[in-house]
This record gives structure tokens, C-alpha cells and sequence, in this order.
């Protein structure tokens, strides 16, 4: 990392995605709305943080697991937090996210998603986390959710046998 | 009394009483933690807008109580019981939690009450002093053996004449009191005469000295020592117990909260919008 990307980085750590005034955080949102542990929610922000990182400092496009795009779309519906305070007051710049236009990408997404993985790797110092970041063939293959209204349905989870 | 610097806040009620609560074992888990400066508090101050009493709004600033990895974080040897705490420092240096998230995360991590007394079980300080038979293992519960039961009144023994005399000994013999609470450990937290404003009394020259003479006497690489930071920085954070308690307190009523916050423009009735301006 550069002088000017560590600088950056302090930033986007530092930026806090939670108003500590609401008895409902946005991290309280997104284990609710995933079903995760609050220890998993927050590290899949500072992953997301990570990511948003990669995306600033990089010229190529960058593909996020399924989990920080998770943490992203509840960040866009925040948008005084996300376009105000984290786009404008930290990163400086304007982050899109661009859907996935159809199967037609999905290789090219896979291709992309391995160059994060690598970006990653390089500006961090270390490998990221497998269970927030698969690998590109998981990342790729388990992409079929739904939402579920819980009063009315059951989830249980299939049989694994490997 | 020398167990007593060796065992956690939890280890020892535990040992006094087994059906304690899981609130009051996590925290003083907690304080024993910060105690230790294993983690640290981070204030943080903000400008937020907010209504004065003519309903006009005016900027103020709060502050915001974060957790962070404390100075003595990466040479601490963690007990398991301690880790419902400390496992997200471990997995990444660079987090900075919220107060409440982070007593959420340990409620979450510790599981039940019996199984965070399990964990607690699992030290080799009270291997000797508790069993659990099978009956208790299916339905929960554990009992002293008989040394465990000897150890009991020891200790409670060893702590009433502490309580009833620290406040008089830290106003008048600081140097009788500084050593007497450096023998409890963390177990500081379970004296109820306890006034903590009182600890910044004690001078550094007081505390270089007892020092001295713990050398000869304690391992200078247990982590025991760690307390010493605490009456060296005289780092302050009673007012922690309450917010603690309220805390946890909240869960219940919080999680029920429908998702859904009117807003200035738009949406007064959405499903799961935050709001909008």
C-alpha cells in the first residue's frame, strides 16, 4: 500500500456504517435479514470495507463474494449514509453497483472475482477469509437464493454428502 | 490469598455460588477484561442534530463508547470462557465495535447459560473444586467436591473482612489496601464496598514498590502482572457496570423492532425502510 492508500484505508476503516443512536443498527438489519451471528455481520463489513477499498484504489473492475454484496445493497438503501457521508465525505467519488445483466457474464464475473481475490491479497498482506470470500467456482455455482417469509416456511438445509 | 489472583471473576463465583446468573459472569468477564487492558474503551465524540425543548433542531455532541484491542491484547494468554469476548480481535486486529454490538456478540457467543459455564468449568484452576455428574450433565448444574467446598469458605472467608475495611483502608492505609486488591485480581468486581473513583488515589511510587515485592514472590511472566496497568494508567470505567446491564436488558425489546422508521418524504409505511430525507 501507498502512503496515499494507507491514508485512504484509515478512512474507510474508520468510517462508522452504524448510527449508534438507533436501538436497531444497520449491523442489527443485516444479521436479521441474513441470518448471521453479529461477530460474522462485522466482519463481513470490514470485508466490504476492504472490497470498497479495492474498488477505489484499482483501474479494473472488481467483483465482491455474495456476502460483502449483501453488506453492499443494505448500505445502498442507507443512501444519506452511503452516497452522503461514506461516497462523498470519505471516498471522494461516486461508487456504483451494476447488477449482473444475465448468464452471459457469468464467466467474465468469475474472472473478475479471481482478480479481487488476488488484488486482495496484495494490498492486505494476507489471504481473505474463505468463509466471507470462496473460492471463484463456489462463488460462482451458489448464487440461488430467495427470500423467505419465516412464518410461514421452514428452512432446512439439504444433505451434504462429501 | 493466592487462588484468588489466579482465578477470574467468573471462576470464583462459580466456586461461591453456581447458580449465579450468565449476565453478571459476563460481566465481570468484561471488566476483568478491560481491567487487564486486554481491551480498551474508545470514546468517540460526533456532531448529530437533535430537538431542544422548542422542537427546533440544534447540532450536539455525543460520544460513543467503541471496544478495542487493549495494549497488553497480543501477549495475553486468553482463558476459553474469556473468548466469547476476544475471538473477533483474534480473526482481525483492525476492529473497532460498537459497546452494544459487542455485548450482543458475546451473549450470541456464549451460547447458553450452561454452556457458558461449561467453558468456565474447562479451567485448570477449578478442575479439583467442581464436578459435574451425569444427572447435571443432561439437566445442567455441578457441585463442589470437597476441596471445592473448603476453597468456598476460604474464600468468603479471605473477602468479607476486605469489603467491610477497603473503603476506611483506602482512605487512611493505601498501602495495606493496594496490596490486598492486588491479591484479589479481578476479583475486585465482586467486593460491594468498592469505590473505584477512590483508586486514582493510589500513587505511582506506592504501586513501584509493591512491585518490587511481588517480584520475588510471582512467575513475572503470569498474567497477573497486567493488573498493575490498571492502577499505574488509573484507567476508569465503573460507569461501564450500568451500560453493561442496560445493555443487555434491551435485547429482548429490541429485537422485536419491526424494521420500519417513518420518514420527512415518501414511505411513512414500507416494509423495511430506514427512513429518508
Amino acid at each position: 500500500m501507498s502512503e496515499e492508500e494507507k491514508i485512504l484505508w484509515n478512512k474507510i476503516l474508520n468510517f462508522n456504517i452504524d448510527d449508534p443512536d438507533s436501538s436497531f443498527t444497520f449491523t442489527d438489519r443485516l444479521c436479521r435479514e441474513n441470518d448471521w451471528k453479529m461477530e460474522y455481520a462485522l466482519r463481513a463489513i470490514l470485508e466490504y470495507k476492504k472490497f470498497i477499498f479495492l474498488v477505489c484504489t484499482s483501474d479494473k473492475a472488481q467483483t465482491p463474494s455474495d456476502q460483502v454484496d449483501q453488506v453492499w445493497h443494505l448500505h445502498l438503501l442507507y443512501t444519506q449514509s452511503y452516497w452522503n457521508e461514506f461516497c462523498k465525505g470519505i471516498l471522494n467519488k461516486e461508487i456504483h453497483h451494476g447488477p449482473t445483466k444475465g448468464v452471459e457474464e457469468r464467466g467474465l464475473f468469475k474472472e473478475q472475482y479471481s482478480c479481487t481475490l488476488g488484488q486482495y491479497s496484495q494490498k492486505f498482506n494476507e489471504k481473505p477469509p474463505s468463509d466471507i470470500w470462496p473460492n471463484p467456482q463456489k462463488r460462482i455455482s451458489e448464487i440461488h437464493f430467495s427470500r423467505v417469509n419465516r412464518h410461514r416456511y421452514w428452512v432446512i438445509p439439504k444433505i451434504k454428502f462429501n | 490469598m493466592k487462588l484468588l489472583s489466579t482465578l477470574s471473576p467468573a471462576e470464583t463465583m462459580l466456586v461461591i455460588d453456581s447458580s449465579c446468573s450468565l449476565k453478571d459472569m459476563m460481566k465481570y468477564t468484561f471488566m476483568d477484561l478491560l481491567l487487564k487492558r486486554v481491551i480498551e474503551i474508545k470514546v468517540e465524540n460526533k456532531r448529530v442534530l437533535a430537538r431542544d425543548k422548542y422542537a427546533k433542531k440544534v447540532e450536539v455532541i455525543k460520544s460513543y463508547n467503541y471496544v478495542i484491542k487493549g495494549k497488553n491484547f497480543d501477549k495475553y494468554n486468553p482463558k476459553v470462557h474469556e473468548l466469547i469476548f476476544l475471538a473477533p480481535y483474534q480473526k482481525s486486529s483492525s476492529f473497532k465495535i460498537l459497546f452494544k454490538h459487542l455485548v450482543k456478540l458475546a451473549y450470541e457467543n456464549a451460547g447458553s447459560s450452561k454452556s457458558f459455564k461449561s467453558s468456565v468449568l474447562n479451567s485448570k484452576y477449578l478442575k479439583d473444586l467442581l464436578k459435574v455428574n451425569l444427572f447435571q450433565q443432561v439437566f445442567g448444574g455441578m457441585s463442589l467436591t470437597q476441596e471445592g467446598t473448603r476453597t468456598k469458605d476460604e474464600i468468603l472467608k479471605y473477602l468479607k473482612p476486605i469489603d467491610e475495611n477497603i473503603h476506611n483502608l483506602l482512605n487512611g492505609d493505601k498501602k495495606k489496601a493496594l496490596e490486598l486488591l492486588l491479591s484479589l485480581g479481578g476479583n475486585i468486581f465482586l467486593l460491594n464496598n468498592l469505590d473505584f473513583s477512590l483508586l486514582k488515589k493510589i500513587n505511582k511510587q506506592l504501586l513501584k514498590e509493591q512491585k518490587s515485592v511481588y517480584n520475588e514472590s510471582y512467575d513475572t511472566g503470569d498474567d497477573w502482572w497486567y493488573y498493575f496497568d490498571f492502577y499505574d494508567d488509573n484507567y476508569a470505567f465503573d460507569s461501564y457496570f450500568d451500560d453493561f446491564d442496560s445493555t443487555i436488558d434491551s435485547f429482548d425489546s429490541d429485537f422485536d423492532a419491526a424494521g420500519c422508521s417513518s420518514c420527512d418524504s415518501g414511505c411513512s409505511s414500507c416494509g423495511g425502510c430506514g427512513g429518508c430525507n
